[in-house]
């Protein structure tokens, strides 16, 4: 049996038996399958994301330890006046006179020459019986 | 082997297009097989065959309002195929050596070691040209539409590759794998 030894040939014998590769048995069917899966995919359960960070902070916040504020201590620390005997004295007197007493003199005075005043300045009336 | 478009096809195609997956389970059953065969030959991987075909036909379901009823299926589903192939290179792993197909089976006959030889010393992609043209009865201009190339890029590929084959199969065997191109068995007279 020659081979064929001219390319014009060359196509001939590749026309005239070509070499069967049959697919695997499950083939059709797995794509099958996976045109189903995508056409009706497995619904997606969505709650657990909307609902699960949040409990889980809950929890951690519920469970944190409180934190214990040391008790504070407190003290008066009273600082002794410095203590002067010529200043006490003034203080002393004016503590003792009504601060307003000498505002009130002042007022009542100035009130009596103002009213001395409106009556020097006002027409004598002069009673003329008839 | 007659050409890849039957008359039912279109119809199948705009049923399915109109949401019918029993038209497109009815596509598959016709065209998964030879889809194989055409990427088994690209990729020369059975098990990437097997996930590129599955591969290929998710992707037809969704771009099926693509597709022109007008034109035949079988190329439009083998340009597909192509593309598939592409992509898992592009996610390539590093290759592993499989045993060939035939292997229990020695080729019983002139042609089918020719196609032997041919897979064994042609590249992925002239190999697939001389599939879809001389298996698949694909027109050059189809052929160069699915591997994405000129048609007269297909036609120099196509002759080149013949040259080769009539050069190597009429030459001596050191050029040709032994395990690729057996001695066919002799029978009894």
């Amino acid at each position: 049996m020659k081979p064929a030894n001219s390319f014009e040939e060359i196509g001939d014998l590749l026309r005239s038996q070509a070499p069967s590769c049959p697919p695997p048995a499950g083939l059709e069917a797995r794509i099958l399958l996976a045109l189903d899966q995508r056409r009706h995919p497995a619904p997606r359960i969505w709650w657990p994301w909307l609902l699960l960070p949040p409990a889980f902070a809950a929890i951690v916040v519920l469970m944190w330890p409180k934190p214990t504020v040391p008790a504070l201590e407190t003290t008066r620390n009273e600082i002794p006046l410095a203590s002067d005997p010529a200043l006490e004295s003034v203080v002393s007197v004016v503590d003792a006179e009504n601060p307003l007493a000498a505002e009130t003199d002042a007022l009542s005075r100035d009130a009596l020459r103002a009213g001395s005043f409106l009556i020097d300045c006002l027409p004598s009336v002069a009673f003329q019986s008839e | 082997m007659n050409p890849a478009e039957t008359p039912d096809d279109a119809a199948l195609a705009r049923l399915a297009q109109g949401g019918s997956s029993a038209a497109f389970g009815t596509l598959v059953h016709r065209h998964h097989g030879r889809v194989f065969a055409f990427l088994l030959a690209l990729t020369r991987h059975r098990q990437d065959a097997e996930d590129l075909t599955q591969e290929t036909f998710l992707r037809a379901w969704d771009k099926i309002h693509h597709y022109d009823p007008r034109l035949p299926l079988l190329p439009w589903l083998l340009t597909l195929a192509r593309r598939q192939s592409i992509t898992a290179l592009r996610r390539a792993r590093p290759p592993i050596a499989e045993a060939p197909l035939t292997a229990d089976v020695e080729p019983s006959s002139r042609a089918l070691r020719l196609w032997e030889l041919a897979k064994s010393m042609l590249p992925a992609d002239t190999y697939s040209a001389l599939w879809l043209h001389y298996r698949e009865e694909l027109p050059l201009k189809q052929v160069a539409a699915i591997l994405g190339k000129r048609e007269g890029a297909v036609k120099v590929m196509l002759h080149r590759a013949r040259k080769s084959l009539a050069a190597t199969a009429s030459g001596t065997t050191p050029e040709i794998e032994p395990s690729c191109f057996p001695e066919p068995q002799r029978t009894m007279p």
